[in-house]
């Protein structure tokens, strides 16, 4: 396999920024990581096992029976999404 | 002339918030007035949100549109605000992000998602991001792609940082790159930076270094541009503050001691700005001319509204300044409390900050509906004071002044003011915010009360003594009651009442002056005259000075007092008009109903605007406009 | 020397209907106040609505009445404006624990230094009546059209719950004894309950004297000890308190049920916030210097300030 189809963004342990997915949160480094870096310890993305996953795409939380129809339409699911630590700063007051 | 405005939009949490700050202090530090607005959804993160500016040598009363620039976080901010850029104006985007068809983004609106396709459609593109960016270069905007993954690596290379670092630096980069292109010099963006994020060394440097990559990358690709003259405000040492924040500020001055509150929008912001400065060190000078060195002010959030208005009338009992913040859906929970508060004659202090209703309608949108509500709440026959700001500084004195006239005149103070003025971003100079004139008046408050002391005690001008309770037996009570405070049914001594507590409201008619009932703004013998209250004031204004520009003199008369409402004032100003036209956030024209109502006077044309959105200067001029044209009601509809 | 209960007694008819627990109730106040030698001038009592609500207008205080449910909060914003005076909250059931049982639960939460007492006849009689919340299922008092179906609500357990420090329950026609509870629950820095059993002779005809005569007892007869000063009391005394707190059906215990001294009272806490504030509380505090404010906004909101 290149390194190319190995690509965080298509890894297990990645947890896409959910504004600005070009970078992700990698669970294995502890740390976050461009969308198109590369690590030894790849696990390609299922969506077979029981949990919620999260859509990208739609920026919703989903289960793994939406999860696969999310994916096959072509959105971007992944375990989870990486929210950054000090959001807090940037939302608002809102109900 | 300076003139700029800017709309920076993104997914609420991505970062605007700060990038809003940024640009406001990057121009205040420049030397320029700022006034800048957040517009956001009901939600935590994800949803739209954005940042709304104006810049100008002098204070910006309003907001406009077209923008100068659009920084675009995401696809959504291009796809809602491509309209909003002026011919010449530029855009700031990231390119990966063209691609993004309008269907796949599931947090915009879907009737905004239908209006942008059928728009796009109807111009031949297709309904993407890079639809609306063509629709916009038709247009003669310039478009600049910041090639964000390509910066962001640029930053941790040069940084020599790990990519964590670099993640809070997307706004940033979006930021500078729109900040350059209008004329302003990085080392202020810079600058405003580091006061950003002051307290977090690290975040400044990347956010540093990601500004002057993203502003290389814009010379390099755009070429040099032309830099901005400083403004005239340069060298000043001045504040930048919402709404919200002046309130408290007003109420910390005016002496608090308790604030109760129940979260809710757009009020929280007020009560949260006030917790984090309940306590104080004092002066020795002061210290020791007051007799005690910190001073403690109880901010208190309570179980619901129904807790706060009454904590709140209870602290006001016990003698100190007391007052609760809330927005619509808390006041009507509230109004029990209200009117207890009259029949009791509590002078308490309730902050309205008006939201767009009915029910929760739209918790952070502005309007300005509640103004019957706020003059007819509470059941009974309960007059009370309701006083309306028109902008930041008089919100701040209004907040000093609420105690005074709540203190003088027992009775509740309703200070109303909107989710537009609670949330926006203005330049205030210490001229402005000058206590050194300010009264600190607490009215018949008595320190010994003496033995045969009567809470209600009948007199002349209908105000009885006040004792705090803890100084003198007495009886408080929402029953009607003798001079005594024991609970009457009695016909006569009900009377009596009565007409004390009316006799105070005609009193503070004869005290206030003038400029605190109603203002004239312009040419007195105009025969055009608009009549508004609350925060359309500074929109008003700049639309004055528009229309005198196409020749069409309109003079303005702002009510700041509501309840008792000043009918003699008004009717004087507008009994002279030819056209009277009223300008108010709400569908019914409530403040037109009062004038009628108290003057007689029928007010010709309504120009109002019930989207939630702010009003934008060129509303008030095509509205007055039409108004001439002898349309009754228009409604603007401006913002997204 | 401790004051004559008569210096309590307000110049006002009392209202109440004969044979009506709150006699027993006010009795009590005036003797527990007398004794604990409270000025009436910092004596703050503060009513409800409902019959009991006329506790403000017979005792010698200064006094606030509020409205329907709201006693407790109007309370507070006293209590904390002036943390000196001394604080009773007279309520009935519906106005404690139905219309008000939100401020009822966050008084617990907060142990603001107040006492409730909550003059529990199970019946709103001001307006005919009623069920109360703490009327038992099924009793159909002679008012009611058909049994009541609501469950009753349990305001000592309630109470725990919520976080109260003093808990404790009287009988109304007990004075001697209600007065010593009452005492104590002033004495009690935190917020204290104390729950009156009292028949209501014109609308509820079921639990009546002797209805309680039969079932009420005294815990301390038992040798039972209500007082948490440690988290092993806690521990240990428990499982007894419970019990106590639970019971009532044909044995109602009265007496102290439950005194946790580990506690801090809200203004206590507020204290420990900041420093000073029993010094110099907002309600007395001065707050200007020949009527000018002691504040210049550019110094204190330093946050918000910029230099260009």
């Amino acid at each position: 396999m290149d390194r190319d189809s190995e690509r965080c963004s298509l890894c297990r342990n990645w947890r896409p920024h959910i504004f600005y997915p070009v970078l992700g949160y990698c669970t294995v480094k502890g740390r976050l990581t461009f969308d198109d870096d590369w690590c030894e310890s790849f696990m390609r993305i299922s969506y077979d096992e029981e949990r919620f996953y999260w859509c990208l795409t739609c920026r919703m939380r989903l289960t793994s029976q939406e999860a696969r129809e999310h994916a096959s339409k072509g959105h971007k699911v992944y375990l989870s999404g990486y929210i950054d630590p000090d959001v807090r700063e940037e939302i608002y007051d809102a109900f | 002339m300076v003139d700029i405005s800017i709309i920076i939009g993104g997914p609420q949490g991505g970062g605007i918030e700060s990038a809003g700050q940024i640009a406001v202090k990057t121009f205040v530090l420049k030397g320029y007035d700022v006034l800048g607005s957040r517009e956001y959804h009901s939600n935590i993160m994800g949803a739209h949100s954005y940042y709304h500016l104006r810049v100008k040598e002098r204070k910006p009363g309003s907001l406009t549109l077209p923008v100068d620039a659009l920084l675009a976080l995401d696809a959504e901010s291009i796809l809602t605000h491509y309209r909003d850029v002026r011919p010449g104006g530029v855009v700031i985007y990231d390119p990966a992000v063209k691609a993004t068809r309008v269907d796949s983004i599931q947090p915009m609106a879907p009737p905004l998602k239908e209006r942008v396709k059928q728009d796009l459609e109807s111009r031949g593109l297709p309904a993407t991001a890079e639809g609306a960016l063509k629709a916009m270069e038709s247009e003669g905007v310039k478009l600049v792609g910041l090639p964000l993954k390509a910066m962001l690596r640029k930053v941790s290379e040069e940084v020599k940082a790990p990519v964590t670092s670099v993640s809070k630096t997307v706004n940033t980069m979006g930021l500078a790159a729109a900040l350059y292109l209008l004329g302003v010099e990085s080392k202020y963006i810079e600058k405003a930076i580091s006061l950003q994020f002051a307290a977090k060394e690290k975040v400044v440097k990347m956010n540093v270094a990601a500004a002057r990559i993203a502003i290389d990358y814009v010379k390099e690709v755009y070429g040099e541009h032309e830099t901005l003259p400083d403004g005239p405000h340069k060298g000043k040492l001045r504040m930048i503050a919402s709404g919200n924040d002046v309130v408290a500020m007003g109420k910390v001055v005016a002496g608090v001691g308790f604030l109760s509150y129940y979260p809710i929008t757009p009020s929280s912001d007020e009560a949260l700005y006030l917790e984090k400065h309940k306590y104080l060190k004092l002066s020795e000078d002061v210290a020791e001319k007051l007799g005690y060195d910190r001073l403690s002010v109880v901010a208190l959030q309570m179980e619901d509204e129904l807790a706060s208005i009454n904590a709140a009338i209870g602290a006001a009992l016990a003698g100190a300044r007391a007052s609760t913040t809330t927005s619509g859906p808390g006041y009507s929970l509230m109004n029990e409390g209200i009117s207890m508060a009259v029949e009791a004659e509590v002078p308490v202090v309730i902050t309205l900050w008006m939201r767009a209703g009915p029910s929760t309608g739209m918790p952070t949108r502005t309007g300005q509906q509640d103004l019957l509500h706020s003059i007819f709440s509470g059941h009974g026959d309960a007059p009370k004071i309701v006083v309306a700001s028109g902008d930041h500084v008089e919100a701040f004195y209004d907040a000093i002044k609420a105690f005074n006239w709540a203190e003088i005149f027992q009775v509740p103070v309703i200070h109303l003011l909107d989710k537009y003025l609670a949330s926006a971003m203005t330049s205030l100079d210490r001229e402005e915010l000058d206590v050194s004139q300010v009264v600190l008046d607490r009215g018949k408050l008595v320190e010994n009360p003496g033995p045969d002391y009567l809470r209600y005690k009948i007199t002349e001008d209908g105000i009885s003594p006040r004792a705090r309770i803890g100084d003198a037996v007495m009886n408080v009570t929402g029953l009607e009651h003798t001079e005594d405070g024991k609970g009457t049914e009695d016909p006569v001594a009900r009377e009596q009442m009565m007409l004390k507590r009316e006799r105070k409201m005609k009193l503070v008619l004869e005290k206030l002056p003038d400029e605190d009932k109603a203002v004239f703004h312009g040419d007195p013998d105009s025969e055009v005259v608009i009549v508004s209250f609350g925060s359309t004031k500074g929109v008003i204004l700049d639309a004055m000075e528009m229309l005198k520009s196409k020749g069409v003199n309109v003079g303005f008369l702002q009510i700041r007092l509501l309840s008792p409402f000043p009918e003699d004032l008004v009717a004087d100003y507008l009994s002279k008009a030819k056209k009277v036209i009223s300008v108010e956030l709400n569908l019914m024209g409530q403040l037109a109903f009062l004038v009628r109502a108290h003057t007689g006077i029928k007010v010709d044309s309504l120009i109002t605007k019930i989207n939630g959105r702010p009003l934008y200067d060129y509303e008030v001029v095509e509205g007055v406009l039409k108004a001439l044209e002898g349309a009754r009601r228009v409604v603007m509809s401006g913002g997204a | 020397m401790a004051r004559s209960w008569l210096e309590y007694k307000a110049p006002a008819w009392v209202q109440w209907c004969p044979g009506c627990g709150d006699f027993g109730i006010l009795n009590a106040i005036y003797r527990a106040v007398a004794e604990l030698d409270i000025p009436p001038e910092r004596l703050v009592v503060v009513g409800g609505i409902g019959c009991s609500g006329r506790t403000t207008f017979y005792v010698k205080g200064s006094n606030a009445h509020a409205l329907h449910g709201r006693a407790i909060p109007l309370a507070t914003g006293i209590k904390l404006a002036r943390p000196e005076l001394t604080v009773i909250v007279a309520g009935g059931d519906g106005d404690l624990l139905g219309i008000g049982g939100g401020h009822f639960v966050a008084l617990g939460r907060r142990n603001v230094d107040i006492t409730v007492i909550l003059f529990n006849n199970a019946v709103y009689g001001l307006t005919k009546g009623q069920a109360a919340p703490t009327l038992p299922a099924w009793v159909q008092t002679k008012a009611l059209t058909s049994p009541n179906i609501h469950d009753n609500v349990n305001p000592v357990l309630l109470a725990f719950a919520s976080g109260y420090t003093f808990i404790a329950r009287g009988y109304a026609y007990h004075t001697n004894q209600l007065k010593e509870l009452i005492k104590a629950g002033i004495r009690h820095k935190g917020a204290a309950l104390i729950d009156v059993l009292q028949p209501c002779p014109t609308y509820n005809n079921v639990m009546t004297n002797k209805w309680y005569e039969e079932r009420i007892y005294y815990v301390d007869e038992e040798g039972y000890d209500p007082v948490i000063r440690s988290a092993d009391d806690m521990r240990n005394k428990l499982p007894r308190i419970m019990e106590k707190l639970m019971e009532f059906g044909n044995r109602i215990p009265l007496g102290i049920l439950y005194w946790n001294q580990t506690r801090d009272s809200f203004e206590e806490r507020l204290e420990k916030l900041m420093p000073g504030y029993l010094q110099a509380p907002p309600g007395t505090r001065r707050i200007d210097i020949e009527g000018r404010p002691v504040i210049d906004p550019f110094e204190v909101f330093k946050d918000r300030v910029i230099q260009t």
